[in-house]
C-alpha cells in the first residue's frame, strides 16, 4: 500500500532522511520509532505529500506521490502530531468540510460520522466550535475526519498524544479493525509499549537512516522493544 | 525580565516586515527598501496632511494671541486618533496573544507581561500622536520663531499625550475583552464596538473641518468655550511654554496611566484566563448535505473572514467603506447632483467609478489569505484538491466580498446621477476588473511573503507586508485611472474610457493570475 523507495530529504546541509526504504502492506499496522529529530515526521509528511523529497520515490497503492499527488491523497489520510484544525468551524462543520473535499456521499458520511463520533464520545460536542475544544477533543476530531472517507492508508504522527486512556484504547481498537478490513496504517510513536503490543511491523530510524526493520518478533527477539531501541540508538 | 519581554514584543511587531516567516532569514534588501519607502510614504502623506491643517490654523490663532487654543485643538485631534487606533488594538494585543499561556507558565510577573504589551501599544499611540503633533509643532515655530522652552515642552507633551490615549484605549480594550468573555455573541459585540467607533470617527472628522473653520473665524469664542475644559487648557498652555500647566498635564496623564495600569494588573490574570461565555450546544443529528469541494473551500474562506471580526475589519475595510458610502450617497444625493451639474453626468460617473475603485482596492482579503492558513495549512496540503482550486476560492471570495457592496454603491450613485444605462454598465465592469486585479495581486504578494507563524491573526493581516503592498499597489493603480482620464477624457466618451479601463485591468489581472496558477502552486506546496 505504501512503498518508500530510497528517499532522501535534506534541510540545508543536514539530511533529515537519508536513503530510507520501507514497504507497508495492506492490513499492516506499521510502527515507526526513533528519537526526537530522527526524521519520523519528515518521512510522514513526505508520504502525505506535504514535503517533497530530494531523492527517491514514494508510492501509494502503486501511484507515485510526486507524479500524481491528488490521486494518492484520495487514498490516504494524515493526522499530524498537533492537529491545528479550523477553529472558526464547528466540529460537524469541519467533518462535513473534509467529507466534501474527499467527495464522500451524504449517506456514507452520515453513517461514518455517527459511528466514529459515538466511538470516541464526541457526538455531543459536534455542534460546538473547534475553538472551544480541548487538545484531546481536537485529536479525536482529527482522527474522525481522517476516517470519514474510509482511506486505504492512514499516516499518523504520534496519535496517542493528548488522548485520555479510553480514547487511546478506542484508537487502538479502531486501528486494528481498520487493518483487519484491509487498510494500512503507518504511524510514529514514542510509546514503545503501545508499539510493541499494536504493531505488526516496526522500523527504527536514527539520524534519518533506517537501522532496524521487520516484524515485531524479528526486531525485538526475546527482549523488549524498549531494550532493543535503546541499544540501537545509543 | 522586562527587557526580554520588550525584545520579544519588538521582534513580533517587526519580524513580518523584515524577516521571512518561512525561512527565518532576513528579506532581500530590495524588498526591505521597498517596504521602507512605502512606510515612509504613508507616514509622510499623513504628516503632510496634518501639516497643511496646522498651516490653516496656526497663523490666525497665534496672531490673536491664542497659541494655547491652537495646541488644544491639535491635542484633541491627536488624542482622538491615538485613542481610536489604540482601542482597536488593545484587546487583541493585551489579552488575546497566543503566547499568554506560555508566558504565564514562566516565572514572569503578570505585571511585567502587561507592561511590556502596554509599552508596545504606547509605541503605536506615540506614532499616531507624533503624526499630528510634530507637523503642528514645526508650523508653530515657523510662525513664531524658535524658542527652546516651548519646544522642549511641546516634545514632552508629545511623549505624554499617548499615555492618556493608552490609558483610555486599554480600559476600553479590557471592557471589550471582559464583555466578549461574558457575552455569547462576542463577534457581534466586536463588530458593534468597531462600527460605533467608526461612525464616531467619521462624525468627528466630518465635523472637524466645520469646527476648525469656526475656530479660525472665532478664535476668542473658541478660547472661551475651551478654557473651561482644564485638560485642554493645560495641554495648550503647556505647549505654549507654561510650566505649571505642563506639570498638571503630566501629573494627570501620567496618573491616569498609572491608575489604569494598576487596575489592569489586578485583573490581568483573571481576564486572560476568563472562561468564554459561549453556550455549549448539544449536537442533534440531522440529515447531512453534500457539497462540492469548491463550494466547501469557498465557505471556509467566508467563515474564516466573518468569524474573525478583526480579519474582516482589517482585510475587508473596503467593504465596510462601501456600505458607509452607500449611506452617504443616499444622504448626500444633492451633492452628487451638483457634481453632475458642474462637470456633466458622464464625467461625474467616471469620478464615481474611480472612487468605487479606490474603495474596492482597500480590501486586502487575498493579500492575507495564505498567511491566515497559519498552522492549519496542512489540512489543504494533504487534501486531494488541486491547489489552483484553493487559489480560485480565495480570489472568488475576495471578489464577492468586495464587488458586491461596491457594485451596489456604484449603482446607487449612478442612479442618483442619472447615468445613461450603458455608461453605468461600464462603471460596474471597471469596478469588477479593478477588484479582480487587486485580488490577483494580493494573492501573488502573499504567496511571495507569507507569514504562517503568527501569535494573533491580526498580525497576519495588519503587520503583513503583502497586505501593505497590495493596498498601496491597488491605490496606485486606481490613481492611474485619474491620470488616464485627464489624458484621454477629451478624446473618448466616458463609457469608452471605462471599457478601456475594464480591458486593461482584466489584462493586468491575467499577469498575477497566471503567475499564481503556475509558480504560486509550487510555492504553496513548499510552505
Amino acid at each position: 500500500m505504501l512503498r518508500i523507495e530510497n528517499i532522501t530529504k535534506a534541510y540545508g546541509e543536514k539530511k533529515a532522511v537519508d536513503g530510507l526504504s520501507l514497504h507497508i502492506r495492506a492490513g499492516e499496522i506499521y510502527g515507526f520509532i526513533g528519537h526526537n529529530g530522527a526524521g519520523k515526521t519528515t518521512t510522514l509528511k513526505a508520504c502525505a505529500g506535504i514535503l517533497g523529497v530530494d531523492e527517491g520515490e514514494i508510492f501509494v497503492d502503486g501511484i507515485s506521490v510526486r507524479e500524481q499527488p491528488i490521486e494518492c491523497k484520495k487514498r490516504m489520510a494524515y493526522i499530524p502530531d498537533n492537529p491545528d484544525l479550523y477553529s472558526f468551524m464547528t466540529g460537524i462543520g469541519y467533518l462535513n468540510f473534509v467529507a466534501d473535499i474527499y467527495k464522500v456521499t451524504a449517506e456514507d458520511r452520515q453513517a461514518r460520522i455517527k459511528k466514529y463520533a459515538d466511538d470516541f464520545g464526541l457526538t455531543a460536542e459536534l455542534a460546538n466550535p473547534v475553538s472551544a475544544y480541548s487538545h484531546g477533543m481536537k485529536q479525536k476530531l482529527a482522527i474522525i475526519a481522517a476516517l470519514v472517507h474510509a482511506p486505504k492508508l492512514i499516516l499518523m504522527d504520534e496519535p496517542f498524544v493528548g488522548l485520555d486512556p479510553k480514547a487511546a484504547h478506542t484508537v487502538k481498537e479502531t486501528m486494528r479493525a481498520l487493518c483487519d478490513s484491509g487498510c494500512a496504517i503507518f504511524f510514529s510513536t514514542h510509546v514503545l509499549e503501545v508499539a510493541e503490543k499494536l504493531c505488526d511491523k516496526v522500523a527504527i530510524i536514527k539520524d534519518g537512516k533506517l537501522i532496524k526493520e521487520g516484524t515485531m518478533a524479528e526486531v525485538k527477539g526475546d527482549t523488549s522493544l524498549e531494550d532493543i531501541f535503546l541499544s540501537l540508538v545509543e | 525580565m522586562l527587557k526580554a519581554l520588550l525584545k520579544k514584543q519588538f521582534l513580533e511587531t517587526v519580524s513580518a516586515l523584515f524577516t521571512s516567516a518561512k525561512t527565518g532569514k532576513k528579506r532581500s534588501p530590495i524588498v526591505g527598501l521597498l517596504l521602507a519607502v512605502l512606510l515612509l510614504y504613508a507616514i509622510g502623506a499623513q504628516a503632510y496632511l496634518f501639516f497643511t491643517l496646522s498651516q490653516s490654523l496656526c497663523a490666525p490663532l497665534v496672531s490673536a494671541g491664542l497659541d494655547w487654543v491652537y495646541f488644544a485643538l491639535v491635542g484633541i485631534l491627536a488624542f482622538t486618533i491615538a485613542c481610536v487606533m489604540g482601542a482597536l488594538l488593545s484587546k487583541a494585543k493585551l489579552y488575546e496573544a497566543k503566547d499568554n499561556e506560555l508566558l504565564l507558565a514562566m516565572p514572569v510577573k503578570p505585571s511585567a507581561i502587561l507592561l511590556a504589551r502596554m509599552i508596545g501599544l504606547y509605541a503605536f499611540d506615540l506614532l499616531f500622536v507624533a503624526l499630528v503633533f510634530l507637523p503642528a509643532i514645526i508650523e508653530y515655530f515657523i510662525v513664531t520663531g524658535f524658542s527652546v522652552l516651548p519646544f522642549a515642552f511641546c516634545l514632552i507633551t508629545t511623549l505624554i499625550l499617548p499615555l492618556g490615549a493608552l490609558a483610555l484605549g486599554a480600559l476600553l480594550g479590557w471592557l471589550i475583552a471582559w464583555l466578549s468573555a461574558k457575552l455569547r455573541a462576542k463577534n457581534l459585540l466586536t463588530y458593534l464596538v468597531f462600527i460605533l467607533f467608526f461612525v464616531g470617527y467619521f462624525y468627528l472628522t466630518s465635523k472637524m473641518n466645520e469646527a476648525l473653520s469656526w475656530a479660525m473665524a472665532n478664535g476668542n469664542a473658541m478660547g472661551e468655550s475651551l478654557s473651561g475644559v482644564f485638560v485642554l487648557r493645560w495641554i495648550g498652555e503647556a505647549c505654549a511654554g507654561d510650566t505649571l500647566s505642563l506639570l498638571f498635564f503630566v501629573l494627570l496623564f501620567g496618573g491616569a496611566f498609572a491608575l489604569v495600569y494598576f487596575v489592569l494588573v489586578k485583573t490581568f490574570l483573571a481576564t486572560v484566563t476568563m472562561q468564554t461565555g459561549e453556550r455549549k450546544r448539544a449536537y442533534k443529528e440531522r440529515k447531512i448535505k453534500r457539497g462540492s469541494a469548491f463550494f466547501s473551500l469557498f465557505k471556509k474562506e467566508v467563515l474564516r473572514t466573518v468569524k474573525g471580526p478583526m480579519v474582516l475589519l482589517n482585510a475587508g475595510m473596503g467593504s465596510i467603506l462601501s456600505v458607509i458610502a452607500c449611506v452617504l450617497v443616499l444622504v448626500n444625493a444633492d451633492l452628487l447632483s451638483s457634481l453632475s451639474n458642474a462637470v456633466g453626468t458622464e464625467e461625474a460617473s467616471v469620478i464615481v467609478c474611480i472612487v468605487a475603485c479606490f474603495i474596492a482596492s482597500s480590501n486586502v482579503v487575498t493579500a492575507s489569505s495564505v498567511s491566515l492558513e497559519g498552522e492549519n495549512i496542512w489540512i489543504l496540503q494533504t487534501a486531494p484538491v488541486d491547489t489552483r482550486t484553493v487559489f480560485l476560492t480565495k480570489i472568488a471570495w475576495h471578489f464577492v466580498l468586495t464587488a458586491l457592496p461596491t457594485t451596489v454603491c456604484a449603482i446607487i450613485a449612478c442612479a442618483v446621477l442619472g447615468t445613461p444605462f450603458f455608461t453605468a454598465v461600464t462603471v460596474v465592469l471597471a469596478v469588477w476588473a479593478v477588484t479582480l486585479f487587486c485580488a490577483g495581486l494580493g494573492l501573488l504578494l502573499n504567496l511571495k511573503m507569507p507569514n504562517l507563524h503568527w501569535t494573533n491573526e491580526t498580525a497576519a493581516v495588519k503587520q503583513s507586508p503583502s497586505a501593505l503592498l497590495a493596498l498601496f499597489g491597488g491605490w496606485a493603480s486606481c490613481a492611474l485611472l485619474i491620470g488616464g482620464y485627464f489624458w484621454l477624457g477629451a478624446y473618448i466618451p466616458a463609457w469608452g474610457y471605462l471599457l478601456a479601463v475594464t480591458a486593461l485591468f482584466a489584462l493586468a489581472f491575467s499577469l498575477p493570475f497566471v503567475w499564481v496558477m503556475k509558480r504560486g502552486v509550487k510555492i504553496w506546496e513548499t510552505l
